[in-house]
């Protein structure tokens, strides 16, 4: 296989695998986070809370 | 008149009652993340009757050495996604603006400018799945150039019989011909000529990929499972990147620098003091803001998976699919 190019359009290819301690998988993505637990979490189901909701938050906090 | 408003003031009443019996669904089996923080970072009903999530800012793609419809379809604002930033979305996404206008003259503007945005977005699979087939570098890009010309100039989803699956598995399965077609005529193309090249910095630079993998896990993935892979990666920083937007969008960036490695943390993993210290805000405001970032990061992923898929009832199968696929290749990289 070439990397070059491939390798490009991925962030980061390391030498060791940094595992998840919950799934086991080695895939991360950019917040350090495990690729299949935030996956995952689309598994549970919320109502629609909309942008308003985290924005309003936002907002108030001095 | 008062009757009207009596009528309505009933029906919104009602409305919140049904919502919040509904709202709050726990995984079973796993703890909830969420349950701290439930008393009273819950969303009012005002809240959930607006989205003003609109679409995160694309720069303009670059295309050269040639100039085709391809190129006004890739430049073409899309429809659709501001559609499903609303409450109750999930209806017209994408994938399936792309199948109801597929036999439809009228409606081809608007399915070829659907079919270009899930083309731009999904490239990366694509291109990690033709390179993983052997390919040298540049062949790989002019292969995944003419994939996309294939897809956006033929008669692709007439052809595919798009009656029809999810996104994913139609351009997959139409990937793994369009290959084997290639290799049958003993691929060789040159470069430059008439040939369109997708400017491939660009695209990097518009999504860079922050995707961490061991040489290891590359090396010992098929194909296909790679693909996977790839596209479970886009969803999530896709929904990543749009969670960040709106943080940056308040001025609220370090909220998400310092929350978003929290979205999947257990409840002991959670250090709300230290978190409370580094924001400068006490500690029941980092719950609250904990609560509904992961809320909205997952409204944000499934409305990502939406737009590959034809009906909403296929987003949680989509997702499972994902998540086997990534179970699997870890199976293998072992």
């Amino acid at each position: 296989m070439n990397f070059y190019r491939f390798t490009d359009s991925l962030g980061t290819i390391t030498s060791q695998s940094n595992e998840c301690p919950h799934c086991r998988t080695a895939v991360r993505v950019s917040n350090g986070g495990c690729l299949r637990c935030l996956l995952q979490a689309g598994l549970t189901e919320d109502e629609d809370p909309g942008s308003e909701s985290l924005d309003a938050f936002l907002s108030e906090m001095e | 008149m008062s009757t009207v408003k009596h009528s309505t003031s009933q029906l919104t009443l009602l409305a919140a009652v049904l919502w919040r019996r509904c709202s709050f669904r726990v995984e079973p089996g796993r703890p909830s993340l969420d349950e701290p923080f439930l008393a009273d970072g819950s969303p009012s009903d005002n809240e959930r009757t607006e989205c003003a999530q609109g679409p995160a800012h694309r720069p303009p793609l670059v295309l050269f050495n040639r100039r085709t419809s391809l190129e006004s379809w890739f430049l073409s604002s899309t429809p659709g996604n501001e559609a499903t930033s609303r409450p109750g979305a999930f209806v017209t996404t994408r994938w399936s603006l792309v199948l109801s206008g597929a036999n439809s003259k009228s409606q081809e503007k608007d399915t070829h400018a659907a079919l270009a945005e899930l083309c731009r977005i999904y490239w990366r699979p694509i291109f990690a799945f033709v390179s993983r087939r052997g390919y040298s570098a540049e062949d790989a890009e002019d292969l995944t150039q003419d994939f996309f010309v294939m897809i956006l100039e033929g008669d692709w989803l007439q052809k595919a019989n798009p009656s029809r699956g999810r996104f994913r598995s139609l351009l997959l399965k139409s990937l793994q011909n369009f290959l084997s077609d290639a290799a049958d005529k003993t691929y060789t193309r040159k470069r430059g000529g008439d040939v369109s090249f997708v400017s491939w910095d660009a695209w990097m630079a518009e999504a860079p990929s922050e995707l961490s993998m061991s040489t290891q896990t590359v090396q010992s993935l098929p194909a296909e499972r790679l693909f996977d892979v790839q596209w479970a990666a886009t969803v999530v920083e896709r929904a990543l990147r749009r969670l960040r937007d709106e943080c940056e969008r308040k001025g609220r960036l370090r909220v998400f620098d310092a929350l978003s490695a929290y979205l999947i943390a257990e409840r002991d993993d959670v250090s709300c003091a230290s978190l409370a210290a580094t924001l400068g805000v006490p500690q029941g405001t980092v719950k609250k803001l904990l609560y509904r970032m992961r809320q909205r990061y997952r409204w944000l992923l499934r409305d990502e998976v939406a737009q590959t898929v034809e009906n909403p009832a296929d987003i949680e199968d989509e997702l499972r699919h994902l998540c086997g696929a990534l179970a699997a290749s870890s199976e293998q990289a072992r």
